[in-house]
């Protein structure tokens, strides 16, 4: 949070304030904003966004983009995994419908350790350069009365596999979140995976 | 702090028009997103066209609720299929579109649609545009060739990059 203005400071017009923000305009962050980005130049495991309470701070509800890929030794797709503040109890359930290119499904989880299907994505052993996508939404997930719900909208289009799929999960926890841990069911992420932390008010 | 979606251009037809372009897009953004808003000629899919490519290169994969079964296709067009829209006088459909990651080079585009043509289903579609270009240009089209109807509104955004 800048300071922007010093024209009501102590030196001009000798009055003391305690804060440092005195006269200036009270600092209200944007609608969405962008929190954090993270795109790898690398193989990576997973990726963590972490304190998000303070990274945040002033948003109801976290917005989580994909775009990824997996270094998998066989062709096909993978989901994307995710666990919250480092609970890996059987604390998260997950629904979903999805289309496979000849007819739609549905799936239900219970009592896991993770949500296990927030995103979609192909190995390097499908097409060359084809990525899967995710946006991930978090609803009211700083509450404290209320488990966190997440909805999702993810798919991959290759030869092996493609995939659109709706899926709607829950945290059974009333803790406000405070990290994400995002890793494919299997094998790592690949370079040029991209993953990007937005707040909504 | 970063805002995310920055408005970059919008048009509200005062006639039909078979396609609208959007074009000379920055690079600077991480993602785009189209929505569209209003009424086609007849009943059809509609296509967003990446940098005028006419070639077969968007694969897609879909499912639609019409209330009395559900569907899923997948197939290669000409464009990233990313809704349909309805006909109907006083029916206003609607999609919204997210192509993610659409200046990189390292990778194909995908795009993530969701939408409606009320009357008739809900659709959700993912594509990809077989092609590692940054995209300058979005084409919205219809697949048979329908024209997008007086009143339709067409917008594109822009989210920054952190």
């Amino acid at each position: 949070m800048a300071i922007k203005s010093f024209t009501r400071s102590t030196i001009e017009n000798n009055i003391f304030y305690r804060s440092m923000l005195a006269g200036n305009t009270a600092f209200s962050p944007p609608d969405e904003s962008i929190l954090a980005e993270e795109v790898l130049t690398g193989t990576q495991a997973s990726v963590t966004f972490s304190s998000l309470g303070t990274l945040a701070a002033g948003y109801q509800h976290l917005q989580l983009r994909m775009v990824t890929r997996d270094n998998r030794g066989i062709s096909g797709t993978n989901n994307i995994r995710l666990q919250v503040n480092s609970d890996s109890g059987s604390n998260y359930a997950d629904h979903g419908l999805y289309g496979n290119g000849s007819s739609v499904l549905s799936y239900a989880n219970t009592s896991q350790s993770q949500f296990n299907a927030l995103s979609i994505n192909p190995s390097n052993s499908d097409t060359a350069d084809a990525f899967g996508a995710g946006v991930v939404d978090f609803l009211d997930c700083f509450e404290t009365t209320k488990y966190t719900t997440i909805r999702s909208l993810n798919g991959v289009t290759v030869a092996a596999g493609s995939t659109i799929r709706l899926s709607s999960s829950v945290w059974m926890n009333t803790n406000a979140l405070d990290t994400l841990l995002i890793y494919p069911s299997s094998a790592s992420f690949v370079s040029g995976s991209r993953f990007t932390l937005i707040g909504l008010k | 702090m970063t805002a995310a979606w920055v408005s970059l251009a919008t048009t509200t037809l005062s006639s039909s028009a078979a396609s609208v372009t959007f074009g000379s897009i920055s690079g600077s953004y991480r993602d785009l997103a189209v929505a569209i808003s209003g009424s086609i000629t007849n009943y059809d899919y509609i296509l967003l066209r990446y940098n005028s490519d006419t070639g077969s290169n968007y694969p897609y994969v879909d499912f639609i609720g019409d209330g009395s079964g559900t569907y899923s296709n997948s197939a290669t067009l000409t464009g990233a299929r990313v809704g349909r829209m309805s006909t109907t006088a006083g029916v206003i459909s609607n999609l919204v579109a997210q192509i993610m990651d659409y200046s990189a080079t390292d990778k194909h585009k995908t795009t993530l649609a969701r939408g409606s043509s009320p009357d008739e289903m809900t659709i959700g579609v993912a594509s990809r545009w077989a092609n590692t270009s940054a995209i300058t240009s979005v084409t919205a089209l219809t697949l048979s060739g329908e024209s997008f109807e007086s009143g339709t509104t067409l917008s594109l955004y822009g989210s920054n990059r952190l």
